[in-house]
């Protein structure tokens, strides 16, 4: 099955906050309404989710931990299933350091968990 | 450098969300729970200035309240040898390094309080780059390497965090 492109453009170029009392376009609701319910569906059909990152006009670090971070820590899915299932994409270069950060907070949670 | 200033900002943003208006600490006490953002660009000079204030409760009163009063006593002691009163400002220079030493360290719920610590790196990747945090009587200044502190005589009512960059 084919990878399932999630732009967070898409859901806001302003996205802000932990949670949903932070605002309407917070980590909490993009995680919880757009996200998890496509990893749920790919892990399903045995693809993965491309998660892209361009196109934001910036990112706070509590918004990407929350997102990333996040997914771990609720328990919402086994660590290696979602490590199989989750792509976190910067086409754009100057997106790279936003998707080194995400990386490294899925991945501090994910040493938090083991 | 656009991307990072701006997540830079909502960082701030975010930190005076979070900490600065605690309800009860404001109970019963008129006050405008605001931000307020301002921000300068001189093209020829080619410098940038973006800053934040808030009328809150300063980072030395919100220390105990976000990582425990007895954690920061203890922790001011160990990297100042001074006491820490977040009642008394003598030492407000140094209670603003500490937090940003809490925020690097990531202390108390580690997935949270990276909000400084980012800035301070997002400062340090800039060209030119400056951080002045200045809240009650203290003041931090930081080239995301090297910090400075001192503690002024005159209180600011609030918080002021202030990044100067050249683009």
């Amino acid at each position: 099955m084919a990878d399932q492109i999630v732009s967070i453009a898409n859901f806001s170029q302003f996205p802000a906050g932990r949670t949903r009392r932070d605002g309407p376009f917070s980590a909490e609701r993009f995680r919880d309404d757009v996200l998890v319910p496509a990893l749920r569906g790919a892990i399903e059909s045995n693809s993965r989710v491309v998660v892209k990152l361009d196109g934001v006009l910036g990112y706070s670090s509590s918004f990407l931990e929350e997102t990333f971070g996040g997914l771990i820590r609720l328990r919402l899915f086994r660590p290696d299933v979602l490590r199989r299932a989750l792509v976190i994409s910067a086409e754009d270069p100057i997106y790279s350091s936003v998707q080194l950060d995400a990386e490294q907070y899925l991945t501090e949670e994910l040493e938090r968990a083991a | 450098m656009r991307l990072r200033l701006s997540g830079a900002v909502v960082d701030a943003l975010e930190n005076v969300r979070q900490h600065a208006y605690p309800p009860e600490h404001f109970s019963g006490v008129r006050h405008v729970p605001n931000w307020w953002f301002m921000g300068a660009a001189d093209r020829k000079e080619k410098w940038l200035i973006l800053a934040v204030y808030d009328q809150g409760i300063t980072i030395p009163v919100s220390l105990p309240r976000r990582f425990g009063l007895d954690h920061v006593v203890t922790m001011f002691r160990s990297w100042f040898s001074l006491p820490f009163d977040p009642a008394d400002p003598s030492f407000d220079g140094e209670a603003l390094e500490a937090a940003m030493r809490f925020s690097v360290s990531a202390t108390g719920e580690p997935y949270r309080g990276k909000g400084l610590a980012k800035i301070q790196e997002v400062v340090g990747n800039c060209q030119g780059g400056r951080l002045r945090i200045v809240s009650r009587n203290g003041e931090y200044i930081t080239d995301g390497k090297a910090s400075r502190v001192q503690t002024h005589r005159v209180a600011l009512p609030g918080t002021y965090l202030e990044i100067t960059a050249l683009f």
